[in-house]
């Protein structure tokens, strides 16, 4: 997930970005709001879905790159913080993901 | 009619096509095998909210890859199976039938799919449906099977509960009279559109504008108005931030335009379900029509309420929007 995030990020073509977005994190970010519930920890799963809606609806409304890339990496650091929360180790940055 | 071992018998037949492909055990992997592939499928029977005995009951599932690639397009064959317990291998067979594609609302695909297949790239979303009679309370069997549009046989089966009786208002019953809160009450934004709050996460070109309502005449009258005034009801219960569920889509949006498009058939309400996300607090309109026997709370949920009050029919988590345009066509312009 964090990975995919990443990938979303440096993708330069939005289309591609957004197709990575969907098909390799979407769900995964649903997963982790959920387990964060479940975990007594609402307020991340809170920050985490609004941060994903945001970058939802920044490829929805063809919002300018540097919009979409400042949404995924807030987005990144919400799902960081997350897995951190539920006590998996995830990288800090995107240079360490890879 | 009585069935051997017919729920598991797409996977065993999967892992025996395998073993005579391979002459390898059948059992670790599952995706395919050279010159006679066949991918086992996973299905998502809980995708259906709410399912209780009764007959034509509307049962929708998704179906997945073993890499979590959403199948979509065409038919699957499936077979619902009454069994006596979940690790039974045989039942009685109570359905029969193909299921079709449901698209997410506003998730459709470019174009129809003629054959199913994995949706990776093509930001579609959606399940499968059909109607299936299920005679009893207890667990059922589901097996699915098909030709995928490469050629290769897949299928998948799973297991599911069916309560003796719903827990959210069906079809035929009299709709809860809700005084859910509109634009005249004196409430946060927030409790009427989960987009309606501070930083806008629905609008992240002016995140530091002042929160408003995308969609104010889905927020004009509460249910039991719209009730009493004698008018058909669409009601929605939806959480456009919030939504966990795998098929989320953007239906608050989907069904704000079919409002504009059908506002002489009836009244549109929508009801956010969280009035405080942060702090876990589900509308007391949510809770009064959604709350389940576990005291958690689906959704999204869409509505057809009749100007009698009486709902005309209910679609959890994901909507059928061509049934319900269907079904308005029909409503009296008023």
């Amino acid at each position: 997930m964090v990975t995919g995030l990443c990938d979303a990020l440096s993708e330069s073509d939005v289309e591609v970005s957004e197709t990575i977005f969907y098909d390799r994190a979407h769900q995964q970010l649903h997963a982790v709001a959920t387990m964060l519930t479940q975990a007594d920890a609402p307020q991340l799963a809170g920050d985490l879905l609004r941060s994903k809606q945001r970058v939802e609806a920044s490829y929805e409304q063809d919002l300018p790159v540097d919009v979409l890339r400042a949404n995924l990496r807030t987005l990144h650091d919400a799902a960081r913080q997350g897995l951190e929360r539920l006590d998996f180790i995830a990288p800090t940055t995107c240079e360490e993901s890879q | 009619m009585t069935t051997s071992a017919r729920l598991l018998a797409v996977l065993m037949t999967a892992a025996l096509l395998l073993a005579a492909c391979s002459g390898e055990d059948p059992s670790p992997s599952p995706t395919t095998a050279p010159g006679g592939a066949v991918v086992e499928l996973a299905v998502e029977a809980r995708a259906t909210y709410d399912l209780a005995a009764g007959t034509d009951q509307r049962l929708i599932f998704g179906v997945l890859t073993a890499d979590q690639a959403l199948i979509g397009g065409g038919t699957l064959d499936a077979q619902v199976i009454a069994l006596e317990s979940s690790d039974a291998t045989s039942g009685t067979l109570v359905t029969d039938a193909q299921a079709t594609f449901l698209e997410v609302p506003g998730m459709e695909l470019p174009e129809p799919l003629e054959e199913p297949q994995p949706l990776s790239g093509t930001g579609a979303s959606g399940v499968y449906q059909l109607t299936t009679d299920l005679p009893q309370a207890g667990v059922y069997g589901l097996q699915v099977s098909g030709t995928l549009a490469d050629g290769r046989q897949a299928g998948g089966s799973t297991v599911f509960q069916v309560a003796a009786e719903t827990s959210v208002p069906a079809v035929g019953e009299d709709a809860p009279l809700t005084d859910n809160p509109t634009v005249d009450d004196d409430v946060p934004l927030a409790v009427l559109d989960s987009c309606a709050q501070e930083g806008n996460p629905c609008d992240p070109s002016a995140p530091e504008a002042e929160p408003s309502l995308r969609f104010p005449w889905m927020h004009q009258v509460s249910i039991t108005d719209a009730i009493e005034a004698g008018r058909p009801v669409v009601a929605l219960f939806s959480t456009p931030v919030y939504c966990v569920s795998r098929f989320c889509g953007p239906i608050t949006e989907e069904v704000a335009a079919l409002a504009q498009e059908y506002e002489d058939r009836a009244a549109f309400v929508h009801v956010e379900v969280w009035e405080d996300y942060d702090a876990q607090t589900v509308s007391p309109a949510a809770i009064e029509w959604l709350q389940g026997p576990d005291g958690g709370v689906s959704e999204p949920w869409t509505f057809l309420i009749g100007s009698d009050g009486t709902i005309m029919q209910r679609w959890g988590n994901v909507l059928d929007i061509a049934e319900l345009e269907s079904l308005l066509d029909e409503l009296p312009a008023t």
